[in-house]
């Protein structure tokens, strides 16, 4: 560690992150691409935590066989911190109809057209004959719209806990599982990913104004930024290639990631443009030494995130995690690979040594 | 040390600390449903709210109408002009799916006279809420009443006129202040049991026997159980332990054309099971405190007399008697507060509970407790073993126990003033927010690396400025370093980032990094000066 690499010809390093600037890009963008989580596209996700392992495999080949999800998704997870089932899909087939039919007995219903909305209404009623029971169905079209309605907020309700049952029932259950239901529908998801672009569009224009105040000189800053632009995509590359979703949790994470690795950028540049102390190679690597403890530090209290909460489910916690720890290692390359030659080529440029 | 103790920084931090510690043991952290477990409703409307007003009527709207249904704890709050928040307790799946539906659902409303229906909600032609035809409130703060007035259809205002005709009888006559009348009752109620029974246990309805006209405040005015019966028209058994021979016979009949039991949740499983067994569906309804079980069974809102006004007490004739399309409901109150307050519950009550803006879709969030609990457990573990592991890693660098305590210290006495900030400002703590406070923390470690490194830069090699001037240095790191965090999280907080699910976040991981700077770090810089001075 204590060979100093910045006195030698350090140009060359900066191949390093543009070659994997390139890869991250491809990753990102052209395959396999960063997904969106149900948080931002509709759907529902249950999360199970029982007092027996759950085979995953076999619960989808079992879920499969009853149900007609869309996209349904089984991880299961057994350690020393218990047993956890996580269970996401987009939409079931049965409640698609159901609700496509509701709603065209509601305009029926505002258009006043009674006997079709009355029509709807059953239709959309026994779409759902696998999860609810409706024994007499009002005559009047209104109310048999209300049914139908209920009806489909009723099967929803059963569907968990038949899930509840199948669990016990399959995996031989002791206690009942606790459980977290989160049901987003369509349109929420679009808000949530609008507000998204809106709070990053704002994030990203206030971290730039605040380098640019603190710094004064273009090219610093700048490199300040384009190392925290390359943490996102190092990021986003990991996301893409775990398939972590962008969601509700990681997109916050991100912003933060951009906050938190801007700091060794900071360090760094305040050590090179206002000490004068040995050259510049020598500062760099000083602070390189400082910047690496700073880095490790917040990268092994991620792990530690990282590992428990992905053990227990704790699913906002593990995105916020896994973000910031692959984020930060990307810090590594973008602040003492990128950052750190450019800065030191500025300077030697300025003669200000 | 004793001159550490003398600066004002570290005085500072020790205070605020104990303020903290105190704050978080008499205040409390409050946890929102993470924690606790609970239900989340994101309720989205049809279309924007297009006033302030208009939100508001819709977040009251949706209290009142959970506060029908006896449940406790809610908390209803607006987002943005879209979006209604709906935090509850309860997570049971059939009671969850049983409050969606009513969110989305209005309900039936039915005003009666002597078992008879006068009008319905869909029967009233507007509410008006005109201030100039009277709708508000009237007289001073001592003297003060509430009047809403409304219009009928015209078949209902006939009824109204016949039904009400003469219901107000004479009790006596002054020659200077004219009659003096006793005006019959009418009962506002919203979804009225149909084709139900009411099965009751008689210890509760001996304790209901005469209930005050407005159980929700003082009067002296009763009603009798009968009298409040009689009118929804629910027939209703009452017995004593169990059912008797005879009341299962009348059951029996009642089964024909009655389909639902109407019971409270403590009721024998027996008497249960005999219901079941005649093919009757259950309701149970909990005896809220604040009301009669009676009210909440019958699902009666609200009773109000009649004027001899309108039961036209000075036409001889129904013939002659004049029929109201417009009708006026007034009340006194208590204050001003109070009498806005019964406006608005009422006003509800006429709209059938009916929310301004139609719901578009409901999105929800359950937790069981039982996992909130685990979770709770789990992420304070979290937080443990991060400020672990940040330890071995420092202690690795540094292998330097006196550097690597105060750090420690440091970190922990920041994340107690962060939950100290959150109990002041009750703020309610998540998963989120605990991400939040290990990664303030976090920062607040990184920065200690810097004046450190800062402070005893080149110590064997000249110095060049002194202690002072270099921790000055390192500040400017610290402050640039905090406000591009700040700058990249605030906007989170001002769009109030996924519903606000995410705010939480926000606020710790920035209360933390204000906390550090202004408090903690000021503090930690005179001791780490002293550390290297030795």
């Amino acid at each position: 560690m204590n060979i100093n690499f910045y006195q030698a010809n350090y140009k060359p390093l900066l191949l390093i992150p543009i070659a994997l600037a390139i890869i991250g890009i491809f990753l990102v963008a052209v395959f396999p691409q960063v997904p969106f989580g149900m948080d931002l596209t509709g759907g529902t996700r249950l999360i199970f935590r029982t007092d027996k392992p759950i085979d995953a495999t076999l619960l989808e080949k079992e879920l499969r066989a009853k149900y007609s999800f869309d996209e349904l998704r089984v991880i299961s997870i057994s350690g020393p911190a218990g047993n956890g089932t996580t269970l996401e899909f987009s939409s079931l087939k049965e409640f698609n109809q159901a609700n496509s039919l509701l709603s065209e007995a509601r305009k029926a219903l505002k258009e006043n057209n009674l006997e079709l909305a009355r029509q709807k209404a059953i239709d959309s009623i026994n779409a759902l004959n696998l999860f609810v029971k409706v024994d007499e169905i009002p005559a009047d079209a209104s109310e048999a719209v209300d049914a139908a309605s209920d009806a489909v907020i009723k099967a929803k309700e059963n569907l968990q806990l038949q899930l509840n049952a199948l669990l016990k029932e399959k995996f031989a259950l002791e206690e009942e599982p606790r459980s977290q239901l989160r049901e987003i529908g369509a349109i929420l998801g679009a808000t949530f990913w609008n507000n998204a672009l809106m709070v990053a569009l704002t994030s990203i224009t206030l971290i730039t104004i605040i380098v640019f105040i603190f710094f004064r000189e273009i090219i610093p800053s700048l490199a300040i930024i384009l190392a925290a632009a390359f943490d996102v995509l190092i990021a986003l590359a990991f996301m893409a290639l775990l398939s972590i979703p962008l969601s509700l949790s990681s997109i916050p994470a991100l912003l933060m990631l951009v906050g938190y690795s801007i700091d060794t950028d900071i360090m760094l540049t305040t050590r090179m443009l206002k000490r004068r102390e040995g050259t510049p190679a020598e500062r760099s690597f000083e602070a390189m030494k400082t910047g690496i403890t700073m880095t490790s530090t917040a990268l092994a209290a991620f792990a530690a995130m990282l590992l428990l909460s992905y053990l227990t489910q704790m699913l906002v916690i593990y995105q916020i995690a896994i973000v910031l720890f692959f984020g930060l290692l990307g810090d590594l390359i973008s602040t003492w690979l990128m950052n750190a030659p450019v800065l030191l080529w500025y300077v030697e440029k300025k003669k200000v040594i | 040390m004793k001159d550490l103790m003398k600066s004002w920084k570290v005085i500072l931090m020790f205070s605020l600390l104990a303020l903290s510690i105190a704050l978080i043991a008499f205040n409390g952290l409050r946890l929102g449903i993470d924690f606790n477990g609970g239900t989340l409703f994101e309720v989205h409307l049809e279309r924007a709210a297009s006033t302030e007003q208009e939100m508001v009527d819709v977040t009251s709207t949706i209290s009142q109408r959970l506060d029908w249904t006896g449940l406790k704890d809610t908390k209803v709050s607006s987002f943005g002009n879209e979006f209604a928040l709906i935090e509850i307790a309860e997570t049971n799946p059939e009671q969850v799916a049983l409050l969606e539906s009513l969110i989305k659902k209005q309900g039936k409303f039915e005003a009666m006279i002597d078992s008879n229906v006068m009008f319905t909600g869909a029967e009233i032609i507007s509410i008006i809420k005109d201030p100039a035809k009277g709708y508000g409130l009237r007289g001073t703060e001592k003297n003060i009443s509430w009047v809403l007035p409304f219009a009928l259809s015209n078949e209902a205002s006939q009824r109204f006129k016949e039904l009400t005709f003469h219901k107000c009888t004479l009790l006596s006559y002054n020659p200077e202040t004219g009659s003096d009348y006793e005006c019959e009752k009418t009962f506002f109620f919203i979804d009225r049991p149909l084709t139900s029974v009411l099965v009751m246990p008689d210890y509760l309805f001996e304790e209901e026997k005469q209930m005050p006209v407005d159980p929700r405040r003082q009067s002296s005015n009763t009603i009798s159980a009968e009298e409040l019966l009689k009118n929804a028209s629910v027939p209703f058994i009452i017995f004593d332990k169990n059912l008797s021979g005879e009341q299962l016979i009348e059951l029996k009949e009642l089964s024909e054309n009655h389909f639902t039991a109407i019971i409270l949740p403590e009721t024998t499983e027996s008497i249960k099971e005999s219901l079941k067994a005649m093919n009757f569906k259950l309701k149970e309804f909990k005896k809220a405190d604040d009301e009669p079980w009676l009210w909440t069974a019958t699902g009666l809102k609200s009773i109000i007399f009649l004027t001899e006004s309108v039961a036209n007490m000075k036409a001889k004739t129904l013939s002659e008697a004049e029929s109201f399309p417009e009708l006026i409901i007034t009340g006194g109150a208590n204050d001003a507060k109070d009498a806005k307050e019964r406006l608005q519950q009422l006003t509800i009550i006429l709209e059938s509970g009916s929310l301004p803006i139609a719901v578009e879709s409901v999105s929800r969030e359950s937790i069981s407790p039982a996992l909130g609990k685990e979770f709770f457990f789990y992420a304070s573990i979290t937080g443990l073993l991060a400020l672990i592991v940040v330890a071995l890693v420092l202690f690795i660098r540094y292998r330097f126990l006196k550097l690597v305590i105060p750090i420690m210290f440091t970190a922990i006495a920041e994340v107690i003033l962060v939950l100290g900030l959150a109990s002041l400002i009750n703020w309610s703590l998540d998963l989120a927010a605990v991400a939040g406070i290990i990664a303030a923390v976090g920062t607040g470690v990184n920065d200690q690396i810097v004046i450190i490194d800062e402070l005893s830069h080149k110590r064997k090699e000249e110095v060049t400025g002194s202690l002072v001037q270099r921790g000055k240095r390192a500040f400017f790191i610290v402050i640039a370093a905090a406000s591009t965090l700040v700058a990249a999280l605030a906007p989170l907080i001002f769009f109030g980032f996924g519903l606000g699910k995410l705010v939480g976040f926000a606020i710790t991981t920035i209360a933390g990094v204000f906390v550090g700077v202004l408090i903690t770090r000021p503090a930690f810089n005179e001791i780490a000066q002293k550390i290297i001075e030795k």
